[in-house]
């Protein structure tokens, strides 16, 4: 981490004195991620044989006669009084902000073999059938990560849910809350001399300076951002070039998750990450998978927490057709990573993102000067 | 000051000596009946919010939109000699004259705007005289005094209070034309009546206008009435304070704002799948970039204008970063920045202002850009393609991929050749920025050349096109050119051929040195001669 | 006198190039008195100003023209306006900038444009919304500064408010509406007296202590400038002539006719009833404009977050918003994009409306300016970049229409400040942080 800083701090202060980077020092590529969204393939035919979930109203309505239902599609205020309240002032009644405390009403998930995306441990990634990753003993799963492909078991959970198709409301948000200035994540590669192939270090760590929107609407490269001061938003990771491909070991990784009402964290545990640079336009994409701790994940996809600690999951939930305790069991079932010493129960579950970037500057939140450098690196 | 002191002596050396005449003559005591206006200049938009702002101070807000001002020979100094007034322009002026007398009487402004209260005897009287001599930039004369006391009363007989009766007279003041035009005047020289001189107020206002790009202050408007701008110690006093103040840099931006005809920015649009960092901001950014530059350069550092085209320091901010793909540490602030000697830029004309302002909506213009860098730089002129050109041909090069294979049209026919090839050369060292200025090493894949030609000097890049351009002996007559018209509104300067001579050689003499020249021209005879046509009395 | 395809700059550098020139700038204002602007005597009409509000955007692709100026094709969206494409202007990729404050959904984006200003709190106003600042300009003469109507049946949607608590409630149903402007205390404008304004006549003051100023000045002068002078003083002789005009009584207004009372009407959310009553409300508003009871008015068809719905429906147009999948073939929402069509099929009627008032040469049109706005673009996601905004009418003359202006990002804060400006507000600066601006749109400015 302190010597990742440093060397970023050497080349900026090495540019700022007018001179020529990269002939004697390795290469720095700063970016900015102008795309961050989950791998939603979509439901296929067979994946969801009891149809799509149902959020709060429908299930309401269909509890209802025939005859009665008609009176509340005609008046949707009519049908949110009858769901209230939305907005709970006691968390302990809210079905969201709690959903652990109620039963779990069910919810459809893939749970037959599924073809999809998954990152190898050499951060390729492969597609084959495969049935639903399962939680792994206690004592073997650290050494079990080394070598073993992370899934996409988040998917399973979702992939029965109207919102998380990938013309669903979940895939229009991801980039919005890049665009709109709420979420800035910015990625930073020491490269090896002279395009060589070789170990590379990766910084990953996030800003709250929205990215500047050009005139098409998209992101623009080349903007200086500083990184937030706390430590915990600063990840680092290493890795290995070969050709246009970098991958990296597993890292833990905690990231700025805000958007519009909500004020949250990715955390993912055990994550890999495979970025590819275009030499040409200098911009990157790639894929992230990991372990997304569940706890996090209820605070921002369950819970959906502002920064008072009002939680809109009621609404959201209803938005994308599913029940937060249904979620929250549905996700204890598939969870496939990090078992908990004590229970056994898995404590995270494996998602894969994929992602772009735009070249931009990463600057430290402080200004050390660049001789303060550690000479060691 | 080594400044001051090097110009006095070459000033003696050159001859442009003023009139050593210490008579001072107040020109207030002339009769008006002898005086006869030799020009009117409508205050720029810049001009007319500076002398609001500093009459009243910075708190008044300005109310309305201005007409577009005008440009002649190349300046809107120029054309500002030349414009009037529309029915819709009198309507605005009408509106922000109104917005800014309501202000100095409304309650909250009272304090800080009127010296007396309106309904004590003479108070309307007092602050008439009092702003009405600042906005007409000099004493009103005793009809002009009463007509807006016969304002105010009549305002009073319709009903209206002291305050609204103060309102409408200083209103009245804002929109005359004595305020709205820089009335020059001239009188005759007591000693020889037969020979005509500017006022001491007209001197005055041509020397705050052109060094502070606004109206006279207190002090300058003294120094005018006790005659101190016809003797030339107390001239050169005035001249060293107004160069010395504060004002100079704003002021002076208006020049080089002007010169750089910053104002068709406004004008310019991009393409926003080509080239989106063209935000609104960026824009702004880029203009602003250039003006810290020649501040910096040519008044705080006072260094050798002809360097200025080889400066590799330049203010930067995170807008910009995004341009020039550098880093900013500042998250709100300009500071400063330099490239790299072995860099790709250096000089104005590598900034991305200029690259900007002279590029298409969609791609780079070498011919445009040779075209400015002539006009602006050289102040050489290019006549506009003749009508008859013929197209046709256009097609086929137009699919070639660099712009430089593409311009091979224009050397096929002779009648575009003859012009183009003094624009097209110059443009192409400059094709490694496109048409928003950031760098690029190829286009349409191919890459691209640099070289190219300025006045039988062969090119390499850019970089050659900045070193030559500060090597050019018409790069710094030209700014001598063009400062002097501007100072004088002056379409060209057929009648000031042996003053510029005399300029052109003072600003070599002085290393090319900015101030230098702004002192030249403030304190020498021809800035304030009485324009040739009008200086037989007729 | 009247000249096509030719912008005011393109003219002036034609008059400019062809001669020396002793006259001044823009001698071409006598365009703006075009058709429909004045009467008879030459006295103006009143200026109006309204907004037309719609909620949840549109969809981008299908909504916003590709070229820019006087050729902008129709898009899918926008084909219900066809008939009314030259009096009205596109505007389309203005931003509200969040500067890092939250996307308050459903209300940064209204907020945003009506206040120049991103909330940091939903429906926060810190200062008043942009009907509300002009009606202090222009309607402090009338007797309802400003009037505003929902078709969406529920009298808090309303965007129209001096400050986060004071709302200008909407009148929802059109007997009502009757009732408050031709009901008790309506005042025939055609019977009424007249009392000229003696602030009026104290600027005929100024005018005569300017006029000496010239006559004096004009003895000095040589004969070069004095064409120059001759045209600042034949803007002041027109100043004159306005003023002179507004001090006369003012002609009948041949347009203001009485309504009849309209009968009772239920209010809801199904889209037919919604028009219906917009068509009610609407005809209601356009009299009450003609008669002088207001020159501000608001309107809102449907609400951010459109609670609106299809008959038999349970999803509104909101929720379809987010929940409606894009039909893959299609590439958009279908369900959603119906309720923007209509919406774009309610702002036409509305023009109709407008249109159906003769006044002077033209019509009640001619002599507005009408904004129409949303709270966002794509509603799915709540953007509240690129917003969807349309200026129709012409204004008495000062509003250029039918052309299709790209933002390219820039803060939506530029409308605002154009709109108050063409409306008379004293303004030259609006909006804060990045949203400050002082860069009219000089494109739809005659």
């Amino acid at each position: 981490m302190r010597t990742g800083i440093a060397l970023r701090l050497l080349r900026a202060g090495a540019m700022l004195a007018g001179l020529a980077a990269g002939a004697v020092q390795a290469e720095t590529l700063g970016f900015v991620l102008s795309s961050f969204t989950m791998v939603t393939p979509g439901a296929g035919p067979e994946d969801c044989p009891e149809g799509f979930n149902k959020g709060y109203s429908e299930r309401f309505l269909d509890s209802l006669p025939a005859s009665e239902r008609q009176r509340y599609a005609e008046n949707q205020g009519l049908l949110y009084q009858a769901q209230a309240p939305w907005y709970y002032e006691n968390p302990e009644e809210d079905p969201c902000a709690n959903p652990g405390a109620f039963p779990d009403p069910g919810m459809y998930t893939i749970d037959g073999p599924l073809s999809l995306q998954r990152m190898e441990p050499d951060g390729s990634l492969s597609q084959r059938s495969a049935p639903p990753a399962q939680c792994p003993a206690t004592d073997d799963f650290t050494a079990l990560a080394e070598g073993r492909a992370i899934d996409n078991q988040y998917w399973r959970v979702m992939g029965c849910v109207r919102g998380y198709q990938p013309t669903g409301q979940a895939a229009a948000f991801a980039n919005s809350f890049i665009f709109d200035g709420s979420t800035t994540m910015l990625l930073e590669v020491d490269m090896p001399e002279n395009g060589a192939d070789g170990p590379v270090a990766l910084r990953i760590a996030s800003s709250d300076q929205p990215v500047s929107l050009g005139t098409d609407g998209q992101p623009l490269p080349w903007r200086s951002f500083n990184t937030v001061a706390q430590e915990r938003f600063h990840n680092s990771a290493t890795g290995v070039r070969e050709g246009k491909v970098i991958a990296t070991g597993p890292f833990d990784l905690r990231l700025i998750r805000a958007a519009q009402r909500l004020d949250s964290e990715l955390y993912l545990r055990d994550a890999r990450l495979r970025l590819e640079i275009d030499p040409d336009s200098g911009e990157a994409s790639g894929y992230l998978a990991g372990y997304w701790d569940l706890e996090w994940l209820a605070h921002a996809s369950i819970r959906i927490q502002d920064r008072t600690g009002r939680s809109s999951g009621k609404p959201a939930a209803d938005t994308h057709g599913y029940t937060c305790p249904g979620k929250y069991y549905a996700l204890q079932r598939l969870a496939d990573g990090h078992p908990d010493p004590a229970s056994g129960n898995c404590t995270s579950i494996s998602v894969l993102h994929s992602l772009r970037a735009v070249p931009a500057f990463v600057l430290d939140r402080k200004s050390t000067k660049p001789e303060q450098a550690d000479p060691a690196q | 000051m080594p400044v001051l002191h090097r110009v006095k002596r070459s000033l003696i050396l050159l001859g442009v000596c003023l009139p050593l005449s210490q008579t001072a003559l107040s020109s207030v005591e002339a009769s008006a009946d002898n005086q006869r206006v030799v020009g009117m200049k409508r205050l720029t938009e810049s001009q007319y919010r500076n002398s609001v702002a500093d009459i009243f101070g910075h708190s008044i807000e300005l109310y309305g939109r201005f007409e577009p001002d005008y440009r002649q020979a190349r300046l809107l100094a120029v054309g500002s000699a030349v414009t009037s007034v529309s029915p819709s322009g009198y309507e605005q002026y009408d509106i922000m004259a109104r917005g800014i007398a309501k202000q100095v009487v409304a309650e909250e402004g009272r304090e800080q705007f009127l010296s007396c209260d309106p309904l004590a005897d003479a108070c309307i009287d007092e602050v008439i005289q009092h702003y009405g001599s600042q906005l007409f930039r000099r004493p009103l004369s005793r009809a002009e005094q009463d007509q807006r006391v016969a304002v105010a009363e009549e305002v009073m007989a319709k009903g209206g209070d002291h305050y609204q009766a103060l309102e409408y007279a200083l209103a009245s003041l804002l929109v005359s034309p004595e305020f709205l035009f820089r009335v020059e005047r001239v009188e005759p020289v007591p000693e020889h009546p037969d020979e005509a001189r500017l006022t001491a107020w007209s001197r005055a206002s041509r020397l705050s206008y052109f060094l502070w790009n606004s109206t006279p202050d207190a002090e300058l408007l003294a120094a005018a009435e006790r005659g101190d701008l016809y003797t030339r110690q107390g001239l050169e006093a005035q001249v060293h304070r107004l160069l010395e103040s504060p004002r100079l840099e704003p002021g002076m931006r208006a020049f080089f704002a002007d010169m750089l005809r910053f104002d068709t920015f406004d004008e310019l649009s991009k393409d926003a799948a080509l080239y989106p960092v063209f935000t609104a901001e960026v824009a702004e950014a880029m203009q602003e970039q250039t003006l810290l530059t020649m501040n910096e350069h040519l008044l705080q550092e006072n260094a050798s204008y002809r360097e200025l085209f080889t400066r590799r320091a330049m203010p930067m901010n995170r807008a910009l970063g995004m341009v020039y793909a550098v880093p900013v540490q500042s998250s709100d602030d300009w500071e400063p920045y330099e490239f790299a000697e072995e860099g790709n830029r250096a000089g104005l004309l590598s900034q991305a202002s200029l690259l900007s302002l002279r590029a298409h909506a969609g791609s780079s213009s070498p011919t445009l850009r040779g075209l400015y860098l002539r006009e602006t730089f050289l102040c050489q002129t290019i006549p506009p393609p003749p009508a008859d050109v013929d197209f046709t041909l256009d097609e086929a090069f137009a699919k070639l991929p660099t712009a430089r294979e593409r311009l091979l049209r224009h050397r096929k026919e002779s009648t575009c050749a003859a012009c183009h090839h003094l624009m097209d050369p110059i443009g192409l060292t400059l094709e490694q920025f496109d048409g928003v200025g950031m760098f690029r090493t190829r286009e349409n894949g191919a890459l691209i050349d640099t070289r190219g030609e300025l006045d039988g000097r062969q090119l390499g890049d850019a970089k050659a096109l900045g070193q030559a351009l500060s090597e050019h002996d018409g790069v710094p007559a030209c700014l001598v050119d063009t400062l002097l018209r501007y100072a004088l509104s002056a379409p060209d300067l057929r009648h000031q051929r042996r003053a510029l001579d005399s300029l052109q050689q003072a600003f070599s003499d002085s290393g090319y040195r900015f101030r230098d020249l702004l002192w030249q021209i403030a304190t020498s005879e021809t800035f304030y001669a009485v324009p040739e046509s009008q200086g037989a009395s007729s | 006198m009247k000249v096509k395809g030719l912008t005011r700059r393109t003219l002036l550098r034609g008059v400019l190039q062809g001669s020396a020139i002793s006259v001044g700038l823009p001698i071409l204002d006598v365009f703006l008195n075009g058709n429909g602007t004045a009467l008879a005597s030459g006295a103006p009409l009143p200026l109006r100003f309204g907004t037309w509000f719609w909620g949840c955007g549109m969809t981008p692709e299908r909504w916003n023209p590709q070229a820019e100026g006087a050729k902008w094709a129709l898009t899918p969206e926008l084909a219900a306006l066809e008939r009314h494409r030259r009096e009205l202007s596109i505007l389309s990729g203005f931003n509200v900038h969040l500067d890092g404050r939250p996307n308050q959904v459903h209300s940064s984006g209204v907020v945003g444009t009506l206040t120049g200003n991103a909330p940091m709190v939903p429906d926060e106003y810190v200062t008043p919304t942009l009907d509300v600042l002009i009606a202090d300009a222009i309607g402090t003469g009338t007797r309802f500064r400003s009037l505003e109507i929902a078709a969406s049946g529920d009298p808090r949607h309303s965007y129209s408010r001096r400050s986060s608590s004071v709302v200008n409630a909407a009148e929802v149903s059109p007997l009502a509406l009757y009732q408050r402007v031709f009901g008790e205390g309506f005042q025939d404008p055609n019977a009424g007296e007249f009392r000229p304004d003696p602030a009026l006549m104290m600027r005929q003051s100024v005018l005569s202590a300017v006029k000496e100023d010239r006559q004096r000045l004009m003895q000095q002068l040589g004969s070069g400038d004095r064409a120059r002078l001759d045209q600042y003083f034949t803007a002041v002789r027109q100043a004159e002539q306005q003023l002179d005009i507004m001090l006369q009584e003012p002609e009948p207004l041949a347009a203001c006719v009485l309504p009849d009372q309209p009968q009772e009407v239920a209010t809801g959310t199904e889209i037919d009833q919604v028009a219906r009553n917009h068509t009610l409300l609407a005809q209601l508003m356009a009299l009450a404009v003609a008669c002088d009871q207001t020159r501000v008015f608001n309107v809102v068809f449907s609400p951010g977050a459109s609670n609106l719905r299809r008959a038999g429906s349970s999803a509104n147009h909101h929720q379809l918003t987010h929940e409606e999948s894009v039909d893959p073939a299609l590439g958009y929402q279908p369900e959603a994009t119906y309720f923007v069509e209509r919406s774009m099929l309610a702002f036409g009627e509305f023009l109709d409306i407008l249109k159906s008032v003769p006044e002077g040469d033209g019509t009640l049109l001619d002599n507005c300016a009408v904004l129409a706005h949303s709270e966002t673009s794509l509603a799915k996601t709540h953007d509240v970049s690129g917003l969807p905004l349309m200026l129709a009418g012409r204004a008495g003359g000062r509003l250029r229409s039918g052309q299709h202006i790209k933002g390219r990002g820039d803060p939506v804060s530029r409308v605002g400040l154009t709109l108050q400006q063409l409306m008379g507000v004293p303004v030259s600066r609006w909006g804060t942080r990045s949203m400050e601006t002082d860069r009219a749109l000089t494109e739809v400015l005659v």
